[in-house]
């Protein structure tokens, strides 16, 4: 059974995680997820909310309109903007005075919030409309061999009144994903712990050691990557790795995946369609051994 | 802003004066989308020891900014440094007994205080990027034309004009736009 969504982007994943946009384009190929394109999108509002929650109203409900005329759901790859568009829709369904201020600014550009679609992040579409069970079956190169650890960061699970997904205190659907592909998924020491990126820019040293943490738990492990799933924690890791290793005298190695990409190896196709080039941190040792058998010797 | 401007401990030396307090403000934060709850905080502190911030930050404390509010210390908490430290990674919300959604009472607080102009920079650069391209960040040409060779369909409009007509009276917008008017966050050296 075929899945159609409006695929909307955000600004982090143009900007600077096109890895991600790429596997993740391919492996919904692969499991016969259509995606259309929005034919214009802006800003998801979330960050502006920090000194104009009115601004990120506007931003997130006119997406909404958007996306209501196209009469699709939403998909998105960026937890942020799934969470923003998700809280929005939910509050403006229940504030009839907020939805009309809301629409008063909407109606300049001739657009309507009504309240008629949902949003959903990668994950809760590989979960509820793929799920689990399908992907397994579809797995053509388990990854038996492989030892990795997952990082959800925050806005996929919280805050959980909004969200509605999984359990942010203890969440599964990520670990069940990556073990759906053959790989083990290794627990660690705060598994839920920020990322830190938002507060890259206001303090780097809070934001880069937390960070460092996170580092410092998957390593204890032997973790050979980590798994992300949004496009500011995978730029806090894999961007960042080399520079905290400088900054802390520390040394990690560790290549920071795209769940796509792991995904996409165990469905049979190639590193090259799976943009492991746009990686910072070298992944050619999780890759030969990702790899292993697929080429002939 | 600069390490030093919030890594700064808040400036507990100054005893507070019964002048400086406001007893309406708590009032007016009821009223707010976000800071509803605000008088359920009975400082148990949750928000703080399980903040992350928090752990690495030598003056970044919810809890205590939350109980500033209560007491009416407006101009203390609005011109805080450290209200601008939050990851807004929704734990405290998440995690407190009282349901007080501490993330969107820090939200506001910060809001009010993007009211006065003075913001960190990131902040200004995104509002800027948003009125000028639809998106949060100048997403560079180079990156846009590549997608055609990454084998990705054409970046959506971003429709800019749309942005800044929807955003028409937005208090905060309106005041990004007469340039005069806004002042820097002050690096605090």
């Amino acid at each position: 059974m075929a899945s159609k969504y409006l695929i909307f982007l955000g600004c982090a994943i143009p900007y600077r995680v096109s890895g991600y946009e790429i596997s993740a384009r391919k492996v919904l190929a692969k499991l016969d997820v259509e995606l259309v394109e929005m034919p214009e999108f802006n800003c998801c509002g979330l960050p502006l909310d920090p000194v104009s929650h009115e601004t990120m109203l506007i931003m997130a409900a006119k997406n909404l309109a958007l996306a209501e005329q196209q009469g699709l759901n939403i998909l998105t790859l960026c937890p942020g903007c799934a969470g923003t568009l998700k809280k929005v829709n939910k509050i403006l369904k229940e504030d009839k005075a907020l939805k009309e201020k809301i629409n008063s600014h909407l109606k300049e550009v001739n657009l309507e919030f009504k309240g008629s679609i949902q949003t959903k992040h990668l994950l809760q579409l590989l979960k509820e409309d793929v799920g689990i069970e399908r992907i397994k079956a579809s797995i053509v190169k388990p990854l038996t061999n492989i030892k990795v650890a997952e990082h959800n960061g925050c806005h996929i699970l919280r805050p959980k009144e909004y969200i509605g997904f999984d359990d942010p205190e203890d969440p599964q659907t990520l670990k069940m994903l990556i073990e759906a592909t053959g790989a083990t998924c290794l627990d660690y020491i705060d598994e839920t712990e920020c990322c830190g990126a938002p507060s890259v820019g206001i303090s780097d040293k809070v934001a880069l050691s937390l960070a460092r943490d996170k580092l410092n738990h998957i390593k204890q492990v032997d973790a050979q990557a980590l798994i992300t799933i949004c496009p500011f924690c995978h730029i806090m890791y894999d961007t960042n790795e080399l520079r905290i290793e400088k900054l802390f005298n520390e040394t990690y190695g560790i290549p920071i995946l795209h769940y796509p990409q792991l995904l996409g190896i165990a469905l049979g196709l190639a590193p090259e369609e799976l943009a492991f080039n746009e990686l910072r941190v070298n992944p050619q040792n999780i890759l030969k051994q990702l790899t292993q058998g697929a080429n002939k010797p | 802003m600069t390490e030093a401007a919030t890594n700064t401990p808040q400036k507990r030396e100054q005893p507070i004066k019964a002048s400086e307090l406001d007893p309406k403000f708590k009032y007016e934060l009821q009223k707010m989308h976000g800071s509803e709850k605000i008088l359920k905080c009975f400082q148990c502190g949750t928000c703080t020891s399980d903040c992350p911030v928090a752990r690495y930050s030598d003056s970044y404390r919810p809890r205590t900014l939350i109980h500033m509010a209560q007491l009416g210390l407006k101009d203390r908490v609005l011109n805080s440094e450290t209200l601008w430290l939050c990851a807004a990674c929704f734990t405290c919300t998440d995690r407190c007994p009282q349901d007080v959604e501490v993330a969107a009472v820090i939200r506001v607080f910060r809001n009010l205080a993007a009211e006065t102009g003075c913001i960190p920079q990131v902040f200004k650069d995104q509002a800027q990027s948003l009125l000028e391209s639809g998106y949060a960040y100048k997403i560079p040409e180079l990156r846009i034309k590549k997608r055609e060779s990454q084998g990705l369909p054409p970046l959506p409009k971003g429709n800019a004009e749309n942005v800044r007509k929807s955003l028409k009276g937005v208090k905060f917008i309106d005041g990004m736009q007469k340039p005069e008017t806004q002042g820097e966050k002050p690096s605090g050296q």
